[in-house]
């Protein structure tokens, strides 16, 4: 059987490289509260999804804290349509 | 075993909460204002009837609000009759609702002694925020997880220190209630827990003494090494300060906060001050045409919070007394500072032949009196076209009767070279006045309303 050859480098996932710069650290926010968001749309367990929530708000208030001002609360920012083709409650 | 630690070494030694914001420049801070004030009003047009209304009847659009002079001149300043008048249309929240109720945390609500209580509705979001306003202040006065703080409180509905509780939860301090419990009970508790920090009303921390000294405790035997007070003027009235700081052996900081809007202003570290948490909240302070003051000068202070989700509050008057200013702080921070904290009410305001009094002034100035305690009661009456004030300050039990006429004169002496009008002082006996447990009655208003310069909210 072929076993996969994994390098201590190639495990180390991007997001654990410093990011001590403001743009960097909104960037990995940013993609945190994505992966949240996706956790939200295909979590089956209402303690996964509460999980995923509490994680959305969290990074949408660190982005403020940096002052990257979005829609008020996390949940009336524009969305990206989600699987089933239903778009985001977005703010104007 | 292996130690573990909330926050790395790089961060625990950060002076600051925020080290991003707390030292931007005035002109970051505004541009940065403008974006979420912009942000927050079309929220507030899109989510919340009352604000559509107020707006349209404004003749104003969200996106007319293009720099922070449409901001200051275009927007009304709303009050709290207007927020009641909203949530009686549908109580309890009705058209000042933004959010519906499955978002809903925590129920607050005023006291309502003016007649009707206001509702205030909690977001999950909004009580991180809430919490969050408290930690600026634990950060900067060097308060890290590995601290405990007591609550000598009755978690009610009251907003009080529920929001120093949600903050401590975000630091990560451990939280050691004092509920349930009056005041002997909460003393010994204090001596068996022996807390880092105590939350407290000035009003309170100063009873909690004369409790302990009723039943022979020594408070700079608890351990706790900071107060932090709030709810009402005291924190940055430096005669008061310095007795509470006595009397608990303790260093005294202050929050400045108002129960609809939040925890406004966390106080600065160098404790002669307070600051506008500029994270979250933006603040105005304006004469009595609503004109902004000068930079250094005293106004009312008119607050929008980025933070009151369920029910936003944009220009809002507290009625709050403040002098303002964009001077550097000592501290560091760049965020607006208010010296001397909350310096009285607007519906408080009292002028003597032309000399504005303020209650704050009052008190800090019958601390300098030996032998008055920390209980006093200001009565303003409507004479010969005039404020008439008449100060009723307790005596110290120890003190005899017969010293009265004596620290009366004392009294009116010092009052009068220091604000420059005759104030009438009448010596009690020690323990005739009532107590408090959180906020203190100091203020007894018997002017005809057209007299005053703000009705009472």
């Amino acid at each position: 059987m072929a076993t996969r050859r994994v390098t201590r480098r190639a495990r180390r996932p991007r997001a654990s490289r410093p990011a001590s710069d403001r743009a960097g650290i909104v960037r990995r926010l940013r993609e945190l509260r994505r992966l949240a968001r996706g956790l939200r749309r295909t979590a089956r367990a209402p303690v996964v999804e509460r999980v995923a929530q509490i994680i959305e708000t969290e990074c949408h208030l660190a982005l403020w804290a940096l002052g990257e001002v979005s829609a008020m609360l996390p949940e009336t920012e524009r969305r990206p349509r989600d699987s089933s083709g239903r778009a985001g409650n977005g703010p104007r | 075993m292996k130690p573990l630690a909330l926050f790395r070494d790089q961060t625990l030694g950060a002076r600051f909460w925020n080290p991003y914001t707390q030292t931007l420049s005035r002109a970051e801070l505004d541009r940065l204002h403008l974006r979420k004030l912009q942000a927050l009003i079309r929220y507030a047009y899109a989510r919340s009837p009352m604000y559509r209304r107020l707006l349209d009847r404004a003749k104003v659009r969200p996106a007319q609000i293009r720099t922070m002079d449409d901001f200051e001149k275009r927007l009304p300043i709303i009050d709290k009759q207007e927020i009641l008048e909203a949530q009686a249309a549908g109580p309890p929240f009705g058209e000042a609702l933004a959010v519906p109720e499955d978002f809903f945390l925590h129920r607050f609500q005023t006291s309502g002694s003016t007649g009707v209580p206001l509702h205030i509705p909690l977001t999950y979001y909004s009580s991180l925020l809430w919490g969050e306003s408290w930690v600026y202040l634990y950060w900067g006065i060097g308060l890290r997880p590995r601290h405990s703080f007591y609550f000598p409180f009755h978690w009610g509905i009251f907003a009080a220190f529920w929001s120093a509780y949600m903050g401590v939860r975000r630091l990560g301090g451990t939280v050691i209630s004092g509920g349930g419990l009056d005041s002997k009970g909460r003393i010994n508790q204090l001596l068996a827990y022996r807390p880092d920090v105590v939350v407290v009303t000035p009003t309170y921390a100063l009873y909690l003494g004369e409790v302990a000294r009723q039943m022979n405790v020594d408070l700079r035997q608890s351990g706790v090494s900071i107060v932090i007070v709030s709810g009402e003027p005291g924190g940055s009235i430096p005669t008061t300060r310095e007795a509470i700081a006595e009397l608990w052996g303790a260093r005294v900081y202050e929050l400045y906060g108002i129960a609809e809007l939040g925890p406004t202003n966390p106080g600065c570290p160098l404790a002669d001050r307070v600051h506008l948490c500029e994270d979250w909240y933006h603040a105005l302070v304006v004469d009595r045409e609503d004109r902004r003051v000068p930079d250094g000068e005293v106004g009312e202070h008119i607050v929008t919070s980025y933070l009151q989700h369920g029910q936003p509050l944009i220009k809002y008057r507290t009625h709050d007394l403040v002098r303002w200013t964009q001077a550097p702080c000592g501290c560091g921070t760049t965020w607006t500072g208010y010296p001397g904290g909350v310096l009285g009410r607007t519906d408080h305001m009292i002028i003597v032949k032309g000399v504005n009094v303020y209650p704050s002034a009052v008190e800090a100035l019958l601390h300098e009196v030996a032998g008055l305690s920390e209980h006093y009661e200001v009565h303003v009456t409507w004479e010969a076209s005039n404020d008439a004030v008449t100060v009723k300050a307790e005596a110290r039990p120890e003190v005899a009767a017969t010293a009265y006429p004596a620290l009366r004169a004392e009294a009116e002496r010092v009052l009068k070279e220091a604000i420059g009008v005759t104030i009438g002082v009448e010596v009690l006996p020690g323990r005739s006045l009532p107590r408090y447990e959180l906020k203190a009655k100091r203020f007894f208003d018997h002017r005809p309303p057209g007299h005053r310069w703000q009705r009472d909210a």
